[in-house]
């Protein structure tokens, strides 16, 4: 069996290799996925369970929000320029083999698998290493801020 | 055949015949061994569904990002529910409070996790993973707050 996971960066591709004879399709996920499918309701439930720990935690609550509504929202983020979702992204990355033969879109497959090893996780560190410095920037102006307040 | 001496805290580790102080062992292999994350900060926080196939994905990154260094000083720190979370505590209450203090929020997005959301039946429980995402999306709008990323991971499904 194989996963594949696909990172936002588009060639940022995340592979697992749990087994082996087994061609993974990222497609599924996209194909099936409408927005719509999701209830336009608030799951409340989890929206108590979520105040009642921001209220221990001396946070503002949070306002109510559908399940469809978070999961695009999630699902839009750091989505390519140009790109209206992840949906439209991932099918454009898919689009050039349909000329291809079966054997050739297996072969496709395993060496972009295997691309997909090497670069494995880089990306969200990627991220990781951009907040960081933001971390570190926002802190340094923070200290400067606090500074001239002082003086 | 590796051995560990001593209980609680480990003292030293036997190797065959020769027996390995743990503090050596930890100072000279730090960067190779989990972190024991004294501070309660993270670099990065997993978000995902409890299945076989998540799970070791989450691990495969894990491992790959608690190898790395930040900023030439700063071993990368991830919440990862199964090394971080100690038995005995409130499970919600103990990711939620480590997102407090999670600098980049990484969903897995399965289908697993997206299957669970769109059943309406769902509606009437809590579901541990929207909860995550709803927090990190409240925490990324909050100034202040160290969330200052989402890096969705997508995961396709296998045929």
């Amino acid at each position: 069996m194989i996963g594949l996971l696909l990172l936002p960066a588009g060639i940022s591709r995340v592979a697992q290799v749990l087994g082996e004879d087994q061609v993974l399709s990222i497609q599924d996920l996209f194909s099936e996925l409408k927005f719509t499918d999701f209830p336009d309701q608030i799951n409340v439930p989890t929206l108590v369970r979520l105040n009642q720990f921001l209220m221990d935690a001396k946070l503002p609550e949070v306002q109510g929000m559908t399940v469809r509504a978070i999961v695009q929202r999630m699902l839009k983020i750091n989505v390519p320029p140009g790109c209206q979702c992840w949906q439209v992204y991932n099918s454009q990355c898919m689009a050039n083999v349909d000329h291809l033969s079966a054997e050739q879109r297996r072969i496709k497959r395993v060496l972009e698998l295997q691309r997909v090893v090497v670069n494995c996780s880089r990306p969200v560190f990627g991220i990781m290493q951009e907040a960081y410095q933001e971390m570190h920037t926002n802190e340094l102006a923070q200290g400067r801020t606090e500074k001239a307040k002082v003086r | 055949m590796l051995q560990t001496v001593g209980s609680g805290a480990i003292a030293a580790i036997r190797v065959g015949k020769l027996r390995v102080d743990a503090k050596f062992v930890r100072s000279r292999f730090s960067v190779l061994l989990p972190s024991a994350n004294q501070s309660g900060n993270f670099h990065g926080f997993f978000s995902y569904r409890h299945s076989e196939f998540a799970a070791n994905a989450a691990e495969a990154v894990y491992r790959y990002l608690t190898l790395q260094v930040l900023g030439g000083r700063d071993k990368v720190e991830v919440f990862y529910d199964r090394v971080a979370l100690k038995g005995g505590l409130a499970f919600d209450k103990g990711f939620m409070k480590a997102m407090l203090r999670s600098m980049v929020v990484i969903p897995l997005i399965t289908p697993d996790a997206l299957a669970r959301m769109k059943r309406e039946e769902s509606l009437l429980e809590i579901d541990h993973v929207l909860l995550e995402w709803w927090l990190a999306l409240y925490l990324l709008d909050i100034p202040g707050y160290p969330v200052l990323r989402i890096a969705p991971i997508l995961c396709g499904t296998v045929r």
